[in-house]
């Protein structure tokens, strides 16, 4: 029941006419931005997250929250009608969503993604509002070699969860600690890796990395690809699915729910991910599994339920842990320091407003979210026609801008032009760019507890085995990384599947 | 003489060198070796070698960062020193890199399952031209901006962009659309949201 009392506290904190405005404008330029094929929602937090920080935190981090939301919901449209994902989650959505547009049930396609992403969403917020503070109050007890052992297994799932090469995904994370440590050691004073620059000594700016990796590199994608704005030309008549179709979609939606809930909580598990394993689940559970591709709605609420579920999980360690699973909610903490709030175990405490209404701005975005999606659904499909040549110099200047806003620092837009190029070209190269990002956010929380374990134990490193929870989770950690090398025949498995 | 061990490491960073500052000779040898890792479909294609070249630098950087991180100080009498961390971070580039190199050479440069590599570095044969134009203009309006502001570095840049995106169309769309732009994220970020921009030389 506290937790219901504290909900409602977090209502009344977030149910103000300013903050409703700010949800209310993040869902709808997040569906906007991830309806357009090319800007995907990490990017689109990145370009977006400069415009909030002049706001209070719980209204900057709820509008951040709706943005994604909305880009989320944004990509499913795309890939129904015009069979071009909008972001990386919603790719097996194409598969039966696409084919039901070819049939002319384009409505019911993109009603079950909408209601089945709403009950998801809802189901991952309710419980997220019971086991946040549950696992705040176990987290208040862990010290530092705790606290390094968990953020190592982190780093390690991140590493196990990518699609692609392992290896690669290695040399992100420590790519990404190694960013992170340029700067003064704020331990000893002593400046790192700056090369007796003075723009380096306060280290390299999050936003800019992130605005470089995620936006310009995507622009320079699609630049490169001389991509043209397209036509729809699946037909839709009526938005709402027939009886029969409830039938089918009802169960995948919470078999999808809570394969997505479980998902989102792995570290470097997420949205896409969970999309996948769920469709795969749905084809093997679903009777004729063969018809899968040919228009199945079971293919459509399945994955659409568990993306959006992994996005609501994924605030779970976040809130309670100050730990992000994934490089979007390692974007909502740098969101929420700049803020100058902490996330981590005493948030709940120290500022209960900010951790209950961003809980309360989860439910309201929700509702937002399915109030503008079925209405407005053709509105959206209207902005598709929105040319390219609009689209991307208006979204370069933006995140030049927006780099500036940050800091009011000429240096960083060169950081963010560094950044779009460099991730341009490792892009090419099968690189993932999110561990980066998580490495680069996590690295002062590791170093930080690390040498805060170094110091209380006598016999150094040592400590990360005297201490039982630190032993479980390294070993945790090591069954992970085992778990990596028989990655090649599980992706195959899961291939497959799908 | 050489560990046995450490010769098969020795081994790979020197072909990686080689293989950088020389590919066809490191490939030719192995192809007249008869090694069937360095086939017509492995390591030739340019992406591979592209990929196999990077995977050099990571080692490279890896070790680059280890020695500057030794050199800062790993342990110290007050605990873990200052070069502690990017030590590690260090290593696992390195470790990274040198193990990208070794499943270069034992899958001849195929991809990871599930790795999505490109085919090929540029996707048609316009693709340099756009993508080198759109790093130059950005290049060229980050150092306008301290001189004439984001808005009117926008307002050159923008249509450029637009051109770039779209050559059939007209100059007129172009500095329409680019101007507009320019003028909503003034107002966005200037206006509405307060913050402090440069300025250029007509005061916006």
């Amino acid at each position: 029941m506290e937790a219901v009392e504290a909900l409602l506290g977090g209502f009344a904190v977030i149910l103000t006419w300013q903050n409703i405005q700010f949800i209310f404008i993040g869902s709808l330029v997040g569906t906007l931005i991830g309806v357009l094929p090319g800007i995907g929602p990490l990017a689109a937090l990145a370009l977006l997250l400069p415009a909030t920080l002049s706001l209070p935190p719980v209204a900057a981090v709820a509008m951040l929250c709706a943005i994604f939301y909305g880009a989320m919901y944004g990509g499913s449209i795309t890939s129904i009608l015009v069979n071009i994902p909008g972001e990386a989650a919603s790719v097996v959505t194409c598969l039966d969503g696409h084919a039901m547009a070819k049939q002319g049930r384009a409505g019911p396609a993109l009603a079950a993604a909408a209601l089945s992403s709403f009950v998801a969403g809802t189901v991952g917020v309710v419980i997220l509002t019971f086991a946040a503070p549950m696992l705040s109050e176990f987290a208040i007890r862990l010290g530092p070699p705790e606290y390094c052992a968990l953020m190592a297994l982190g780093l390690v799932c991140t590493v196990l969860m990518i699609q692609g090469s392992a290896l690669k995904g290695m040399v992100m994370i420590g790519l990404g600690a190694a960013l992170a440590a340029i700067g003064m050691d704020i331990v000893t004073g002593e400046f790192r890796f700056t090369f007796g620059t003075i723009e380096l000594a306060g280290g390299i700016d999050l936003l800019a990395v992130v605005i470089g990796l995620f936006g310009v590199s995507e622009i320079l994608a699609n630049v490169e690809q001389a991509a043209r704005g397209m036509r729809v030309k699946a037909p839709f008549f009526g938005v709402w699915p027939k009886a029969a179709d409830w039938r089918a979609a009802w169960a995948p939606t919470l078999r999808g729910s809570g394969l997505g809930f479980a998902v989102g909580l792995v570290p470097g598990g997420g949205p896409v991910t969970a999309s996948f394993l769920s469709y795969a689940m749905e084809r093997r559970v679903g009777k004729n599994p063969e018809t899968f591709g040919k228009g199945r709605i079971e293919g459509v609420a399945g994955p659409e339920a568990a993306n959006n579920a992994a996005v609501s999980s994924g605030m779970i360690p976040l809130l309670s842990l100050g730990i992000p699973g994934n490089a979007v909610t390692a974007l909502l903490m740098g969101a929420l320091i700049i803020n100058g709030v902490q996330p981590g175990p005493m948030m709940i405490v120290d500022r209960a407003d900010v951790f209950w209404g961003v809980v309360a701005s989860l439910y309201v975005g929700n509702v937002f979210l399915l109030l503008l999606n079925l209405p407005l659904v053709g509105l959206w499909v209207q902005l598709l026609r929105v040319p390219y040549a609009v689209l991307f110099p208006s979204i370069l200047l933006l995140a030049l801008v927006g780099t500036y806003a940050s800091n009011r620092s000429f240096f960083d837009l060169w950081v963010m032009l560094g950044f779009g190029v460099a991730g341009w070209f490792l892009r090419k190269l099968g690189y993932e760019l999110a561990p980066l990002v998580l490495a680069f956010v996590l690295a002062p929380l590791l170093e930080q507890s690390l040498r805060q374990s170094m110091v209380m134990s006598p016999d150094g490193a040592l400590i990360f085995l005297e201490r039982p929870i630190a032993v479980v989770l390294l070993a945790l950690a090591a069954v992970a990384l085992a778990l990596v090398a028989f990655k090649g025949r599980t992706s195959k498995l899961v291939g497959e599947t799908t | 003489m050489l560990p046995p061990s450490i010769r098969p490491a020795i081994l790979v960073l020197g072909w990686s060198l080689d293989a950088c500052i020389c590919p066809d000779k490191v490939l030719d040898m192995a192809a007249a070796r008869g090694d069937a890792a360095f086939g017509r479909n492995g390591i030739r294609g340019s992406m591979a070698r592209i990929d196999f070249a990077v995977s050099l630098f990571w080692l490279l950087l890896g070790l680059a960062l280890c020695w500057v991180s030794a050199s800062l100080g790993v342990a110290g009498p007050g605990g873990p020193g200052s070069g502690l961390f990017p030590l590690l971070a260090g290593l696992l580039v390195a470790g990274g890199g040198a193990a990208l190199l070794l499943r270069h050479v034992v899958t001849g440069g195929a991809a990871a399952p599930g790795e999505e590599r490109a085919a090929t570095f540029w996707p048609d044969a316009g693709a340099p031209r756009r993508a080198i134009t759109l790093i130059l203009v950005v290049t060229l309006m980050i150092l306008a901006v301290p001189h004439l502001g984001f808005a009117l570095s926008g307002l050159v840049g923008l249509p450029l962009l637009y051109r770039l995106i779209a050559p059939g169309s007209s100059w007129i769309a172009a500095v329409a659309s680019g101007g507009t732009a320019a003028a909503l994220i003034h107002v966005l970020f200037a206006v509405l949201l307060g913050t402090p921009l440069p300025r250029g030389p007509l005061g916006f």
